[in-house]
């Protein structure tokens, strides 16, 4: 494939896009442009919904042949599992449909209580997250403890009830601090991603086209 | 310090891990069981969501709810704010257009929200209507803010929009009063495609862990406001004066964040301890 169709051309097309939904945004402009905006947004959604089937038949790329591959019993028997609970459920969801009772009996019955099960096992992380690495080794980490440790005690309905400026005093550290910190962040991933923009526009980066490694 | 405390001490370090599980299993479990009733104060970003639907929102105004949940995160996340915020603006005669960024939410609504709702004499497709999920993320948003009937053509169980009588009332972002975004990641989208771009009032259910990352834009007031995580829920149920699972659920909170607060002192102390008895 010559350099213009593989790389020139997308990233012209690219740089047009991008400064037709950039001054769409900000600008009023006449309606042909808008509704050439909103088409190119129904086709993201669309795109999207394809990147799903993809995510799809690429779980079953990975997990088919570690089933006949895995060495453990164990793992043969998880991927197995895998890919038969997503072919049941893809297939009563094409033929009965999503708010058919067969599907709605899944979710509710076995995807509902597991994935609240998997979160529930956070508390237990935590826990042995304090247990074997929260030490004050150093000036940092000594800030980060004292600070989780008035937010954590800060976010017991009991201990503010009982005790009302230590909600106070928490509130400052999420409003003080954490705001301060969180703008910065804020702003400075702002200012990153509108010169990757300029970036796109100028067809300096090119790593969408020709790879990073190029 | 005596062998016999220095003994102690450092079985107390050194104590397997599965101990302290089971005592944070307990701590969880038996406000269950037997609840204690702990107080809670109510936070400024829940009040001043409640505030804005009480004094603001109107009977048939019309309220979008873009919706981002994960079941994983329902029962003890998203369930106590979803029902008391949905209640309010159903109590309140508000029409709620329910639309979903995520596969698994429009199953929630239909599921697990609207089943729990006290609707009155509200009907679907007049009052409340389940549009269902679009992929898309932020372009989706914005494509619906757009142009309704450019993304949606029929509804979660298949109605044609045009069978609805409550689609005919809106066509774009300017025909709502109050945006909601139900989700456990950052506000941007929703803040850059409604509130930005239409001026439209933005409001937040969220997951506890993200009230750091909400706060700086609850701070420039492009929020209303947020219900964050199961305190948030028990706080806007305290407001709204209807008990529910988030009240209930509120000594769980107490005790699991008071053992957390009471492991981390506990654990940093141990560790000074057995630091000194090692040099020694």
């Amino acid at each position: 494939m010559s350099n213009v169709l593989r790389v020139k051309l997308p990233l012209m097309i690219i740089s047009i896009i991008l400064v037709v939904i950039f001054t769409e945004y900000f600008l009023i402009l006449p309606s042909s442009i808008s509704n050439f905006v909103s088409e190119l947004q129904q086709w993201i959604v669309i795109l999207a919904a394809f990147a799903i089937v993809l995510g799809a038949f690429n779980l079953v790329k990975i997990h088919l042949p570690k089933i006949s591959k895995s060495k453990e019993i164990s793992d043969k028997f998880l991927n197995a599992w895998l890919i038969a609970i997503m072919t049941i459920t893809i297939v009563i969801g094409l033929i009965y449909g999503t708010t058919s009772s067969q599907y709605t009996f899944i979710f509710t019955n076995l995807l509902s209580p597991v994935s609240t099960a998997v979160w529930s096992i956070m508390a237990f992380y935590f826990c042995g997250a304090v247990l074997r690495t929260f030490r004050a080794r150093n000036l940092e980490s000594t800030v980060l403890i004292i600070s989780t440790f008035l937010v954590a005690s800060g976010n017991a309905p009991a201990i503010t009830a009982f005790i009302p400026w230590y909600e106070n005093l928490k509130t400052w550290i999420m409003n003080v601090p954490n705001v301060s910190a969180m703008r910065g962040m804020i702003i400075a991933t702002g200012i990153g991603v509108l010169f990757t923009g300029v970036k796109m526009l100028l067809q300096v980066e090119r790593r969408s086209t020709v790879g990073a490694g190029e | 310090m005596s062998n016999n405390k220095e003994n102690w001490l450092l079985r107390l370090v050194h104590l397997d891990h599965r101990y302290y599980y089971l005592v944070l299993i307990i701590l969880l479990v038996a406000p269950i069981i037997r609840p204690i009733g702990l107080p809670i104060l109510v936070s400024d970003p829940t009040r001043d969501f409640y505030n804005y639907v009480n004094n603001n929102i109107q009977e048939n105004d019309k309220i979008l709810i873009w919706g981002g949940m994960s079941v994983g995160f329902w029962p003890t996340e998203y369930k106590p704010g979803v029902i008391a915020a949905v209640q309010h603006f159903f109590d309140k005669g508000a029409k709620i257009y329910w639309i979903s960024g995520t596969t698994e939410d429009p199953v929630i609504y239909d599921q697990y929200v609207i089943p729990e709702i006290e609707k009155g004499s509200a009907d679907y497709g007049i009052n409340y209507v389940n549009l269902g999920y679009y992929s898309g993320g932020e372009m989706a948003m914005s494509a619906f803010a757009k142009d309704i009937s450019s993304v949606v053509e029929q509804d979660y169980y298949g109605t044609p929009i045009d069978q609805l009588p409550m689609m005919g009332e809106v066509s774009d972002a300017n025909d709502f009063e109050f945006i909601i975004h139900i989700t456990g990641s950052p506000p941007e989208w929703l803040l850059r495609q409604y509130n930005s771009a239409y001026g439209k009032d933005c409001g937040f259910i969220s997951i506890s862990g993200m009230m750091g990352i909400y706060l700086p834009y609850y701070a420039s007031e492009q929020m209303i406001g947020f219900i964050n995580g199961l305190r948030g829920g028990a706080e806007y149920e305290t407001l709204t004066g209807n008990p529910g699972i988030g009240l209930a659920s509120t000594d769980t909170v107490s005790t699991g964040h008071i053992f957390f607060s009471v492991l981390i002192l506990l654990t940093n102390v141990l560790y000074f301890i057995d630091r000194r008895i090692n040099k020694q």
